[in-house]
């Protein structure tokens, strides 16, 4: 059965948010042009290289400081790029005299739980307005889509205010549902794209085999948007595992932080930080995310792609 | 077959299996939450710039447009603030944008290692920013900044990055393109990708330098992508927050404030609410004129 | 109670979707894990009611010598554990974002039960605040009287909505060797001198005096409202209304920074926040600084840049003078009972338990001399008398004045203070030397503005 990969989108009309005719992306990735002569070689290895090293330094220094000992990181005659002896104590200090597994287990439910929900509502969400007609579905297309020009920062004043209406605040279901509010308008335009592009005709034969509109949602449909759905995923964990500005601002017990605002708090102490320990716990809260992203990148490039052409 | 089904089955069917009943069910869950945690407190924000409610007194008054008044005559950081707001985004998205192109172009190349070498360069996009923003603000520290310590090897005296001239400000709009780049980069090549070869190998028959097959097919195709990733990129960089709250506070001077930062100072730290909800929302019709600009270039092509 | 069944209605509402996710029956008690415990009910009450036992939630900050963070932790749990049912949870915070996390709960009406509130904030968060007028008359009856610095902070229109907990006091930490070299082995006492030795060892050595010109809330404030005062220069007059300060004495005091900033300072002071001089002097590049304790603690054996070359190389002096005063900021910090607390009179207990001398004493030994108590009622603590280098920093307590200084620390002199209006008017100094006039002008239409003068 062909998947939803390399497949053109059809040539419906266009229906709601604006659709192009592009080709959705395909999965696997690979290198289109060939090396075809000396120069050109050089050139591209001078521009891997550059990149390589711009984008990267940064987190090789992260490791070089979380490895110093003191006496060689605040000593101005050592050489900043190279170790030359090397401690765990950063690393000890982060596990034992701070709550760094507290917050860490902190950023994983956290991410995990505002993920699952802001996916399930977008799936839904997603499949409404990509696959249904009905009036009203451009205009909430729309405001959809509007919402994402409404960033955490403009809101997190007011939304403080809301969270304490409610009750929220110092408890780990502020920042989960809050986060819903930048995550789905996101998967959701992401998702349209994608259940846009699964044709038709593979619906509608399921639906004259009997099946419910939703059993061809759920059978048909929704297998053939899991790169997409795995790629919203992927976009919607990164965001929950990076914010800072609600956290910042909604939890302020030591045993609900999330890793930034942990770090960030509890390492910068007044007018003296601990660099070896706030690199390393920067380090470990980098970790997972680059970790997801080895092995799902293919996923996210593609399905943000196909996300982002469909306009 | 059908007198066997209860009626009321029947009839959740009939509405389950209607586009438009189905259509507005699906929806309901997003719109509820977006309805109480954006949209309610989107609208009380509003109604908050248009008091002078301030954090720990309890009286507050409602004082129309006097707010955005104060601001846009009056309050000098506020204007420097959003001029800074347009350098900031404006310079590091056309940065971005063209170091993503020539990434993206490496990156087409590249066979060996392809995988690795990607996932490598998103890095920066994807790990929490406030994590990798304290590794560059080590990086700029006036007594231990690695720039300065390898200038100094070659004899040159390093600028003090954080605090003088308009080092603190390139030095800002370093690590957010530092930050982009790579979604730009990964996004164009995943455009580029979709060019169809025999395009490619029509245009070389036909004479056609490698410049003028990347001007004339590579460009046109993957112009969409371009668009949409620059108008991402717009929103999120006009709304920045934690690399210039890491890295300088705003200062020096209140010299490198952007619209979250200066609202934030405010609103929280100044504890003037109306004030600061007043700036936070100027951003609003900004985003949305932006916004419209690229989408009518979107619906031109 | 109220409160409690809207906060379920809603919960049910619009959690209702991600029941089914987070597995349904348990929803609530879901919802309670994952909290703070924060309390929403207030029961003020007029005796204090241990029974039936409670939680009582302190936020502070991140101290700058853990110890003391440990220390203080143990102190509570003490307390607690001498009223049974009681558990005390402190929060920490750093201190950049304290004020975000107060501001946060005065708006929610709900958070920590006490606050360890710097400077003036009792007078920022005046309506949530409850009155502690008796824990600190009954402190006061025991140690005597707070110092005017910390009081005025702490009382609002004639109540004490804070009781005075601690100082944080700055000195000049300063190398010996380098002062040696220029005849100043005990370092100097007025503004002239640092100038003029400071250029001194800068000239002979290329090592800069350091300070702060940045957006750092402790030293840059310490620094150039003290330097201000020092030359007679001052923000406001008495009433707290009329901005006074465009004057000779002002101008004065922005000259000697400008040539202080060209001659011996080091200029990349501009972006340093509290930590940068810290780091600087431990590196060797600073003859001296204007901070608190923490860079010399550390440089003792067993803590994180245990140094024993660079500690026998410190010492430390009280701050400057100038023609007119010999004046500093301290860090101050009060205790303020929110009035969302659940039992307001067991927080004014334990705050009054951690008062009392010889509790309060041990706090200050963990943290090695590097706060001061309210009033000169420790002046005698061992720490003191064991190292002359740290009883500096006890001796300049008494030097204190307030942002606002001699109007009283309002809310508008605070805005000043948190929008840096008197720091940026000598970074402004230092950058254009040539436009102190204009400056000075500026930055009286900008206090104007902030005290509702006609501008």
């Amino acid at each position: 059965m062909a998947t939803a990969k390399g497949v053109d989108t059809p040539e419906e009309p266009p229906e709601g948010l604006e659709e192009r005719p592009v080709t959705v992306v395909a999965a696997h990735l690979r290198p289109r042009a060939r090396v075809r002569r000396p120069g050109q070689a050089i050139l591209t290895i001078l521009g891997t290289a550059f990149f390589l090293i711009f984008m990267l330094f940064p987190f090789y220094f992260m490791l070089i400081v979380s490895l110093k000992p003191n006496n060689d990181l605040y000593n101005l005659h050592a050489n900043p790029f190279v170790l030359t002896s090397l401690t765990l104590d950063h690393f000890t200090y982060l596990f034992t005299k701070t709550g760094f597994p507290r917050w860490l287990f902190n950023s994983i439910l956290v991410t995990i739980v505002s993920t699952v929900f802001s996916l399930a509502v977008s799936v839904l969400a997603g499949y409404s307005l990509g696959r249904l007609r009905y009036r009203g579905a451009t205009a909430l297309g729309w405001g959809m889509f509007i919402t994402y020009l409404i960033p955490p920062t403009l809101l997190f004043l007011p939304l403080t205010a809301v969270m304490a209406r409610f009750g929220l605040l110092n408890n780990l279901w502020s920042v989960m549902l809050s986060y819903p509010t930048f995550l789905i308008p996101f998967s959701t335009w992401l998702l349209v794209g994608y259940f846009k592009g699964i044709p038709r005709e593979l619906e509608e034969s399921g639906l004259v085999d009997g099946c419910t509109r939703l059993q061809a949602m759920w059978r048909i449909v929704l297998p053939l948007a899991t790169p997409g759905i795995l790629s919203a995923a992927i976009f919607a964990f990164t965001l929950s595992w990076n914010e800072y500005i609600y956290a910042l601002v909604f939890l302020a017990s030591g045993d609900l932080k999330t890793i930034p605002i942990g770090v960030t708090n509890e390492l910068i102490r007044g007018d003296y930080d601990y660099w070896g320990e706030l690199m390393a716990g920067a380090l470990l809260g980098s970790v997972p995310v680059a970790v997801l992203y080895s092995f799902f990148v293919e996923h996210f490039v593609s399905g943000l792609t196909a996300g982002a052409v469909k306009g | 077959m059908a007198l066997s089904v209860p009626r009321s089955t029947r009839l959740t069917e009939g509405l389950l299996n209607r586009e438009r009943p189905l259509g507005y069910l699906l929806l309901t869950p997003a719109l509820v939450v977006l309805a109480i945690f954006l949209a309610y407190p989107f609208a009380f924000g509003i109604w908050l710039s248009l008091t002078d409610a301030s954090i720990g007194s309890d009286q507050y008054n409602f004082v129309g447009l006097q707010q955005y008044q104060y601001l846009f005559t009056k309050d000098h950081i506020f204007q420097r603030t959003l001029l800074n707001t347009f350098e900031y985004t404006f310079v590091t998205v056309i940065f971005k944008f063209i170091l993503g192109l020539l990434m993206a172009a490496v990156l087409n190349v590249v066979y060996r290692l392809n995988q690795f070498v990607r996932a490598a360069m998103l890095l920066p996009y994807i790990v929490p920013t406030v994590l990798s923003t304290l590794a560059w603000q080590w990086m700029f520290d006036p007594t231990y900044s690695v720039f300065n310590w390898t200038l100094a090897l070659v004899g040159i005296h390093g600028p003090n990055w954080l605090s003088t001239g308009h080092w603190p400000m390139i030095s800002l709009m370093l690590v957010n393109i530092w930050r982009g780049t790579p979604f730009f980069g990964v996004l164009l090549l995943a455009a580029m990708q979709t060019v169809p070869q025999d395009l490619y190998e029509a245009a070389a028959v036909d004479g056609a330098s490698a410049f003028q097959r990347w001007l004339h097919i590579t460009v046109p195709t993957i112009q969409p992508v371009i668009l949409i990733t620059t108008l991402l990129s717009i929103i999120l960089t006009f709304a920045d927050f934690q690399i210039i709250w890491i890295l300088t506070h705003g200062g020096p001077v209140n010299e490198t404030h952007v619209l979250a930062t200066y609202a934030f100072q405010t609103g929280i730290q100044g504890t003037e609410l109306g004030t600061g909800a007043a700036i936070s929302l100027v951003l609003f019709p900004l985003l949305c004129i932006t916004v419209a600009a690229v989408l009518w270039l979107l619906r031109k092509e | 109670m109220k409160r409690k069944t809207r906060r379920r209605d809603f919960l049910k509402k619009t959690v209702w979707a991600s029941a089914a996710l987070a597995g349904g029956p348990t929803l609530m008690e879901l919802i309670e894990a994952c909290g703070g415990g924060t309390a929403n009910n207030p029961q003020p009450e007029a005796t204090v009611n241990f029974a039936g036992g409670g939680e009582i939630h302190i936020m502070q900050w991140t101290h700058f010598i853990p110890e003391a963070d440990t220390k203080f932790k143990e102190l509570t749990s003490r307390w607690a554990s001498q009223h049974s049912g009681w558990k005390v949870v402190v929060d920490i915070v750093a201190s950049n974002d304290l004020q975000t996390k107060t501001s946060a709960a005065v708006l929610a009406n709900a958070g920590p039960d006490i606050i360890q509130m710097e400077y003036n904030w009792p007078w920022l968060y005046e309506n949530a605040c409850v009155d502690v007028t008796d824990v600190v008359n009954r402190v006061e009856k025991k140690v005597g009287k707070f110092y005017d610095s910390i009081a005025n902070q702490a009382i609002v229109k004639g109540k004490w909505l804070a009781v005075p907990w601690a100082y944080t006091p700055n000195g000049w930490l300063f190398r010996k060797d380098l002062w040696s070299q220029v005849g100043k082995p005990n370092f100097v006492d007025n503004h002239d001198d640092l100038l003029k030795y400071g250029t001194q060892i800068k000239q002979a050595t290329k090592i800069p005096v350091g300070e702060a010109l940045g957006h750092a809330y402790g030293d840059a404030t310490t620094m150039w409202y003290s330097t201000m005062w020092n030359y007679g220069g001052q923000e406001v007059q008495k009433d707290g209304k009329t901005v006074a300060i465009n004057s000779k004495e002002t101008q004065a005091a922005l000259e000697w920074a400008v040539q202080m900033w060209q001659q011996a300072l080091d200029q990349t002071g501009l972006a340093w926040d509290d930590s940068s001089n810290n780091k600087a002097y431990a590196a060797g590049t600073l003859s001296a600084t204007l901070n608190g304790a923490s860079i010399y603690i550390n440089f003792e054996p067993g803590h994180s840049l245990a140094n024993p070359d660079m500690l026998s190389k410190t010492s430390a002096a009280v701050p400057i003078k100038g023609p007119k005063a010999q004046s500093t900021i301290h860090l101050s910090f009060a205790h303020a009972v929110m009035k969302w607390a659940k039992n307001p009179g067991a927080c004014k207990d334990l705050i009054e338990y951690l008062m009392q001398k010889d509790v309060w004493g041990e706090w200050l030994q963990a943290g090695g001399g590097y706060n001061s108590y309210p009033n000169g009622a420790m002046d005698d603590a061992p720490v003191w008398a064991k190292d002359p280098v740290i009883k500096q920093f006890n001796d300049s307590v008494k030097l204190a004045r307030w942002p606002g200084w001699p109007g009283p620390p309002s809310k508008n002199s605070s805005k000043v203070q948190t929008s840096y209006v008197i720091v940026d008017m000598f970074a402004k100094a230092v950058q254009s030397p040539n436009d102190i006039k204009k400056i000075l002008s500026d930055t009286e239409g900008q206090l104007n503005g902030i005290y509702g003068a006609p501008a």
